[in-house]
């Protein structure tokens, strides 16, 4: 892991770090990746991929819609909303 | 015919494969119970769960998961018995967790194949390579204010079904015809409700070229959110000729996704993607693998309706039809129960003859009108009168596009206003004889006429003869009365 794909993957997680943290973190990264890569040496072709310990199918539940509103609620931890307090408001993200 | 476009050192062959967006039609979302109804107030249909709180956790809709079985199942595809969910990581304004559940590496659904009707009359078959199932994000609006971009996130976490076919449209009306297929079908299985204009159904186009002969996958450039068939076939022409134009210029396009302006017909790249296209896929920790077994899958299969081409199919043997009748009867799923209904059960009327009315004349006026066949103002059971009515020679063709004209205006029985107007046929001869002999007796210079060789005046007398009875007499029986007495 080099500064400069530290660097886009700081960006692509959105998180802003100057020059002295790039470098600080970049050794602490490389040392997970070292030993994520020994984990790789060992032999696992015979064995399949395990994604959760846990042995249950996943549960469903019925198409049963709950017609509450919480936009108060939710509208309530937005930095900035309309005047109508109906949306979200952020700074112009043009395409 | 192949659709080729002219390079300067040679002809190029377009390379297409579709993703196509369908909103299953589920009340409540993917993995919330918020509902998903169209048309709702601005954030009054988000839960906790759509606004990505903290701490809360997804649960999957079981109507949901079923329908992407229907689905899958209409495809002629695969259902993969153990599937799994993966996050998809980009920021954006509208999709509140910062990634999106869907799934990666295993699908829903696997293969298959649908076929679609070329314009030359061929059939091709456009192979699928998946189906999954992911959360729709919410919606942005950058027009309400200069400075600022409202969002509302109503649609955050709305189940859609992503159908994925392999590069294997060739041509801009193979990728509508395509399109119109998936749309047919979901109707069909009830699914989804297929509807472009409430964005339950969308595409994004992957488009390449390549010199025709050659079976390289050269860099592909993806259209993203298209919402109507006109659209998709403009975006396709004009991205694939300016891939050629670049080629022509010695240049390569680049892989990248664009964006069609409706307004220019034109699309454009959007601009610094670049990184945002790493997606950084990684297990669902949320969420368990999705388990199916085969009494929950058999089920399913056991409830398919009859689909659109096995429909094509049987109208073509069953009643005779012509394949292009076929195939527009059974396109719509009301107009396949339409025609059935019409051409009734146990009378099993003339299905060509049934056919005709409902595609040229029913047609014609709810075209006209921009309504649909549930909005017919005459009903099946009447126009299935109405073709009883001309085959038991009660009234003649003619007549009944009267009789119609009044069904249309009236919502009556044909049989009703055939006895009302008067209008049944007259095929007692003794009547229709009487009206011969008035107009022979009318026209001795055009009998002498007819009698000295000009045989084509024979149409003139049977005018005659139908005018002075109103149309109501049988045009058979007059022409073989006319000659008759004209031979004498």
């Amino acid at each position: 892991m080099d500064l400069k794909k530290l660097e886009n993957l700081a960006y692509l997680a959105r998180l802003e770090m100057n020059q002295e943290q790039l470098e600080k973190t970049a050794p602490n990264i490389n040392a997970i990746l070292d030993w994520v890569a020994k984990l790789q040496e060992l032999e696992t072709d015979n064995v399949e991929p395990l994604y959760s310990t846990a042995v249950h199918a996943l549960p469903r539940r019925a198409d049963h819609p709950d017609a509450t509103s919480y936009r108060k609620e939710i509208l309530s931890n937005a930095p900035e909303t309309d005047n109508h307090q109906a949306f979200f408001t952020v700074p112009t993200v043009v395409e | 015919m192949r659709y080729t476009i002219d390079g300067k050192n040679g002809k190029w062959e377009v390379v297409m494969g579709l993703e196509v967006h369908c909103q299953v039609n589920s009340a409540s979302k993917l993995f919330s119970s918020s509902p998903t109804a169209f048309g709702a107030e601005p954030n009054t249909q988000v839960s906790y769960v759509d606004a990505a709180m903290p701490g809360m956790l997804p649960v999957i809709n079981d109507w949901v998961v079923k329908q992407a079985i229907r689905t899958g199942l209409g495809l002629n595809a695969k259902i993969n018995k153990v599937s799994r969910f993966a996050r998809k990581n980009y920021f954006y304004p509208d999709l509140p967790q910062g990634y999106q559940i869907s799934q990666s590496d295993q699908p829903i659904v696997g293969e298959g194949v649908v076929e679609v009707k070329t314009e030359d009359g061929g059939k091709r078959a456009i192979r699928i390579e998946r189906l999954h199932l992911e959360q729709d994000a919410g919606k942005s609006m950058h027009d309400q204010d200069p400075h600022k971009t409202y969002v509302d996130l109503n649609r955050s976490g709305t189940p859609l079904m992503e159908i994925v076919s392999y590069p294997d449209i060739t041509s801009p009306d193979e990728a509508a015809a395509y399109f119109k297929k998936i749309q047919t079908l979901v109707r069909y299985l009830g699914t989804s409700d297929g509807n472009m204009e409430e964005g339950s159904m969308r595409a994004d186009v992957n488009v390449s070229v390549r010199p025709v002969g050659s079976d390289e996958l050269r860099p592909r450039a993806e259209i993203k959110n298209m919402n109507s068939l006109r659209f998709i076939r403009q975006a396709i022409a004009y991205e694939a000729q300016r891939q050629v134009d670049l080629y022509d210029a010695g240049e390569s396009p680049v892989q990248e996704t664009r964006l069609f302006n409706p307004k220019t017909g034109e699309t454009k790249s959007m601009r610094s993607k670049e990184n945002a296209a790493d997606y950084r896929y990684f297990p669902c920790p949320d969420l368990l693998p999705l388990i199916l077994d085969d009494a929950e899958i058999e089920a399913i299969r056991k409830d398919l309706p009859e689909l659109p081409d096995a429909k094509r199919d049987r109208f073509i043997a069953e009643y005779g039809v012509s394949e292009d009748d076929a195939i527009t009867l059974s396109n719509d799923k009301d107009v396949a129960h339409y025609f059935e209904t019409a051409v009734g059960r146990e009378k099993q009327r003339d299905g060509k003859m049934v056919s005709n009315w409902i595609l040229s004349e029913l047609f014609g006026h709810l075209n006209k009108e921009n309504r649909s066949i549930t909005e017919s103002p005459i009903s099946a059971e009447n126009l299935g009168d109405l073709v009883d009515l001309i085959a038991e020679n009660v009234i003649s063709g003619k007549i009944a596009k009267t009789v119609f004209e009044d069904m249309l205006k009236t919502n009556r029985s044909p049989k009703k206003i055939v006895e009302e107007k008067g209008l049944r046929q007259i095929t007692d001869s003794g009547a229709i004889e009487k009206a011969i002999d008035k107009i022979l007796s009318g026209a001795p210079d055009k009998v002498a006429e007819y009698k000295s060789g000009k045989v084509a005046l024979i149409g003139w007398f049977v005018g005659q003869v139908m005018q002075a009875t109103q149309g109501r007499a049988n045009p058979g029986e007059v022409n073989k009365l006319l000659k008759e007495k004209l031979g004498e």
